[in-house]
């Protein structure tokens, strides 16, 4: 079985994606029944690998038998089985919120089975792009994978019609040019060294050093990486695409789209560009970059007045956030940006599940549409309030530990880089708290009747969220509490393969 | 002090924690919804009064530790400042529960069951505080009681009810943040950040660093302590009913700042390395500040919960100024204080809200007649008011007389000029109260003790002051624990004991 594992994780979504639309035109109603089933094989064979990689060690996998530096080889370590997890996770999440439809603007064109069964299948198609991201040791494939997912991203987000197919656009335009710097970048790496495999490359990069190609490939990749991660300020695509794309879509993609791109930075320039000149001066740029998108997306956070616009530039902030981890490189700081991805992950998912659902049920993506809907929903508001605590990092949610990290690192690592980090990290909790408890009170403390523009029409008490919605909310919130105070088992395997990783390849250069 | 690994800590703390659910599920059901909070309630004074013994014996029960962060375990232990801190609440809760029946019952007050459920989340969040053996643990708990106390402040929903509670927000999250950098901080000079008596930051970083340090952990700890010039939320959070008052000044939010003070100055930095550092006497003379400033701001407060409000912002910080001073007596002294004050202060907000639920009046200036009315009420009250102006024979001295030696011990003598200035000035404030509520003829006859639930409480609450005042030690030997807790801090700091205890 641990043989098969890796090419099931990456196989199944993509043969999945395939099949999932032919079901629905054939049989229709089983459609979600097997999109489910699909997302939870990919989930099981993903936490499968993640033991055997805990137990035994992380895992080669020489895809068609071809093995490296020729073939292409998938890389299943501590860290990449994690990322793994996690986007596994947030997909079965998301396939049950797709139930829901993209129908909350009404400029979504009629849902007919058909339809729904190309958007199941485009879910999948992205889930298979990412974690072929996640899991390959080759930089080529790489880009293939983000192409794939890229693509799959831009059909989700355009399936909700009108503004969502400029938002859409838009999105293709910046990862357009940022799949063609990063493809330009392996080109110049393939020109040195003649290689493409991540491990051969680590070993031949010393012998190039001095080649100012080098730095020029190392530009080339970390600012295509960086759009897609939206790191500030290469972050212009990401508030339209998040506000404009269907909620179920939404909760998806702003929870692991961005930091999928991050991981993959953090493979390329942490682990395998690390020994470089131009790659140490990139992290270091990094790091400020960071503490400007920390600061930028907070404080531009708290002047949005919609609540899901809000939510894309406080994840602005938090992509900055993890790629200050990045850019620092210790083991805390990786334990950080690795902590943080995966509570903003969850806590955003659920948030943008939750948002997104009482924006197209309310009618109004306002502060003021959330007021009373504490007394007419508590299980999901309370749910949503862990999310929003976990976000600002307030013990014991999983933000809070994932903030603990970071702040460590940032003093740990000290100098003017340190301290800035520190200061922005601070701030931002700051301004989260601002712009959080803002919609807290006025869920829980206000009455519809406060509101400026209170009209009789307000919907009658019951339920905020349909199922589809309340179920991926309120476990998500669940996972955010429980985060946060189990995860040191999983930190403990994460981290010595990240250490033992980067030790192998600067062991290997000469 | 030998520590004993069990799980009544543990006990102490959840009781609160798990009744929050149940109290939520039983909101149809008023009579089970406010058992559980006296179950709790019960079980968390049991688990408190079931370590006294071990801490009588100069142990300490402390709960095996939960890994959460490299070298930063979630811990509770059961040392006697924490276990005085966490007697006081559990018995003031129990008081406060009773309280709250009879007083959001007579005033019908909508939101019952948040309420409880909100309350219940404060005070075991506070027990947290107190028996914290980390500052991790300190600051997670210090947050958790931050927010569960935001929907008690805001209880009434109006909007300027909401703006108050944006203030005591405003307040006491920028601090917590602050607190978070300054924890972490200290986490990695420190690995563990274990709370030591006489401290554990010595020689860890440079004076400079150290210093910052300070002042980031004293805004932390010092804004819920209502230190000028972070005292701006307190009258503000007035608008909360007044059990939520009582309960936020003598146990939970204000008490937990002072404690937190109190914890800095002894276990984190130590009066030692505080002397070196320069830093004892700016912070003496802020909390003197604080005293003389409010005190005469109270004065001139003619609404009866803020004028209270006004005192405890001037007697949490004698608190502060123990700690600040950090001589054994001091310290000892600035420890019953939470005690003397604890019951005290409660005893002044029942009566307080007594006076609310049977006439709906809330100046001062309203009180006339009252007293013959409502004897019981103004005869605790009296009980309370000459306790806060330290007359003998009541706790406030007790505290105040401690701090005086103390200070003199560290030949600080314009401390002893600033507490009998205080002493005055709490007369001056508390006393016309007295006067105009007995001594003015009143315009209502139809004016009566409210019910039972709501006169026994403070009752109690004044005779237990009695009974403190005479013999200190009586009960949970609350001055024992408060002296043992400075006797520790002192045996660390060997060179510096200038004073020995009586």
């Amino acid at each position: 079985m641990r043989e098969l594992l890796p090419g099931l994780l990456v196989a199944l979504p993509l043969v999945g994606a395939a099949l999932v639309p032919l079901v629905a035109a054939l049989f229709r109603r089983t459609t979600r029944v097997a999109a489910l089933t699909l997302h939870a094989a990919i989930f099981a064979a993903a936490l499968g690998l993640f033991w055997s990689a805990a137990a035994a060690g992380p895992i080669r996998y020489a895809v068609g038998g071809w093995p490296g530096p020729w073939g292409i080889e998938l890389w299943f370590d501590g860290l990449s089985t994690l990322i793994a997890l996690l986007v596994a996770g947030m997909a079965c999440f998301a396939s049950f919120a797709q139930t829901f439809g993209p129908d909350r603007d009404r400029t979504a064109p009629a849902s007919t089975p058909l339809r729904e069964g190309l958007l199941r299948g485009a879910l999948l198609l992205l889930v298979g792009g990412l974690l072929g991201i996640v899991a390959t040791r080759d930089v080529f494939n790489l880009f293939v994978f983000l192409e794939i997912s890229s693509l799959a991203a831009y059909t989700l987000v355009a399936s909700g019609g009108g503004r969502s197919t400029v938002a859409a656009f838009r999105y293709l335009l910046a990862g357009t040019a940022a799949g063609s710097l990063y493809l330009f970048g392996v080109g110049f790496l393939y020109a040195l060294t003649g290689t493409l495999n991540m491990d051969d490359l680590a070993a031949r990069l010393p012998s190039v050093e001095a080649d100012a190609a080098l730095t020029v490939a190392v530009v080339l990749i970390a600012v295509g990486l960086s759009i897609k991660a939206a790191l500030f300020p290469l972050h212009g695509w990401l508030p339209d695409t998040y506000v404009y794309t269907p909620t179920p879509a939404a909760g998806f993609i702003a929870a692991v789209m961005a930091k999928v791109s991050a991981y993959a930075l953090l493979r390329l320039l942490g682990e395998v560009l690390a020994g470089t000149t131009a790659g140490a001066v990139v992290l270091e740029i990094m790091i400020w970059l960071g503490v400007a998108g920390v600061v930028a997306g907070g404080v531009l956070a708290v002047a949005q007045r919609a609540v899901t616009r809000m939510l894309a530039w406080s994840s602005i902030s938090a992509m900055g956030m993890i790629l200050i981890g990045v850019g620092m490189g210790s083991a805390l700081a990786i334990t950080g940006a690795l902590f943080h991805m995966a509570a903003h992950a969850l806590a955003k998912g659920c948030l943008f599940f939750g948002a997104g659902g009482i924006r197209a049920l309310e009618d109004g993506d306002g502060v003021d549409r959330w007021a009373g809907l504490g007394s007419r929903a508590p299980w999901t508001l309370a749910a949503l309030t862990v999310a929003a605590l976990s976000m600002i990092g307030i013990p014991p949610t999983a933000g809070f530990f994932s903030k603990y990290y970071l702040l460590s690192a940032s003093i740990a690592a000290g100098g003017p880089a340190g301290i800035a980090a520190f200061a922005a990290i601070i701030l931002s909790s700051l301004l989260a708290t601002v712009y959080f408890l803002r919609v807290l009170e006025a869920a829980w403390f206000r009455t519809p009747g406060d509101a400026p523009e209170a009209d009789s029409e307000r919907r009658p008490p019951g339920p905020v969220l349909p199922r589809p919605l309340a179920v991926p909310v309120v476990g998500l919130a669940v996972l955010v509490l429980l985060t946060g105070i189990f995860a040191r088992p999983f930190e403990r395997h994460v981290l010595p393969d990240w250490e033992s990783g980067t030790a192998r390849i600067s062991a290997e250069a000469p | 002090m030998t520590d004993i690994v069990s799980l009544r800590p543990l006990l102490a703390v959840g009781a609160g924690l798990a009744v929050v659910l149940p109290i939520l599920l039983s909101g149809r059901r008023p009579a089970l919804r406010e058992a559980w909070t006296f179950v709790a309630g019960a079980v968390q004074l049991g688990a408190a009064l079931s370590m006294l013994p071990a801490a009588f014996a100069g142990a300490a029960h402390v709960s095996p530790a939960l890994p959460l962060l490299p070298g930063m375990p979630l811990q509770f232990r059961a040392d006697p400042l924490g276990l005085l801190f966490l007697t006081l609440s559990s018995v003031l809760w129990l008081a406060t529960s009773s309280y709250s029946v009879g007083y959001l019952r007579s005033l019908g007050l909508k939101h019952q069951t948040g309420y409880f459920a909100a309350f219940a989340a404060a005070v075991a969040a506070a027990a947290g505080v107190a028996l914290a053996a980390n500052l991790v643990t300190f600051l997670i708990c210090y947050e958790v009681l931050t927010l569960a106390t935001w929907p008690l402040v805001v209880h009434k929903r109006t909007s300027g009810v909401l703006g108050s509670g944006r203030s005591y927000l405003a307040y006491t999250l920028i601090a917590g943040q602050l607190l978070l950098g300054a924890v972490v901080w200290a986490g990695t000079l420190v690995p563990g950040a274990q709370f030591t008596p006489g401290g554990f930051l010595a020689g860890a970083a440079s004076d400079g660093v150290l210093r910052v340090l300070f002042v980031l952990l004293l805004v932390g700890v010092g804004s819920k302590a209502a230190v000028f010039p972070l005292h701006g939320w307190l009258p503000a959070a007035m608008v909360a009913p007044t059990p939520v008052s009582a309960l936020l000044h003598a146990v939970a939010v204000v008490k937990a700042g002072a404690f937190g003070v109190l914890r800095l100055t002894g276990w984190v930095f130590g009066p030692d390395l505080m002397h070196d550092l320069g830093l004892s006497l700016p912070l003496a003379a802020l909390a003197a500040g604080t005293i003389l400033m409010a005190s005469l701001r109270a004065l001139g407060e003619d609404h009866f919960k803020r004028r209270l409000a006004y005192s405890t912002v001037s007697q949490l910080s004698y608190i502060v100024l123990g700690g600040a001073i950090g001589t054994p007596l001091a310290l000892a002294g600035a420890a019953f204080h939470i005690v003397a004050h604890g019951f005290l202060k409660i005893t002044l907000f029942f009566c307080a809200g007594s006076v609310y639920a049977a006439t709906g009046r809330e100046h001062i200036s309203q009180l006339s007649g009252l007293g013959r009315a409502m004897p019981f009420t103004f005869a605790a009250f009296g009980v309370g008011a000459l306790g806060m102006a330290g007359i003998p024979m009541l706790p406030g001295f007790i505290s105040k007389w401690n701090l005086a030696l103390g200070a003199l011990d560290d030949h600080q003598v314009w401390v002893v000029a600033l507490l009998v200035v205080s002493g005055l000035l709490n007369l001056a404030y508390y006393l016309p109260i007295l006067r105009i509520a007995v001594f003015e003829p009143g315009d209502d006859r139809r004016v009566r003790e409210p019910s039972a639930w709501l006169v026994a409480p403070p009752v109690f609450a004044a005779l237990a002051a009695i009974v403190l005042g005479l013999n200190p030690d009586a009960g949970a030997r609350f001055w024992f624990l408060a002296e043992s807790a400075a006797q520790s801090v002192a045996a660390h700091a060997p060179e510096f004991l200038t004073g020995g205890l009586p």
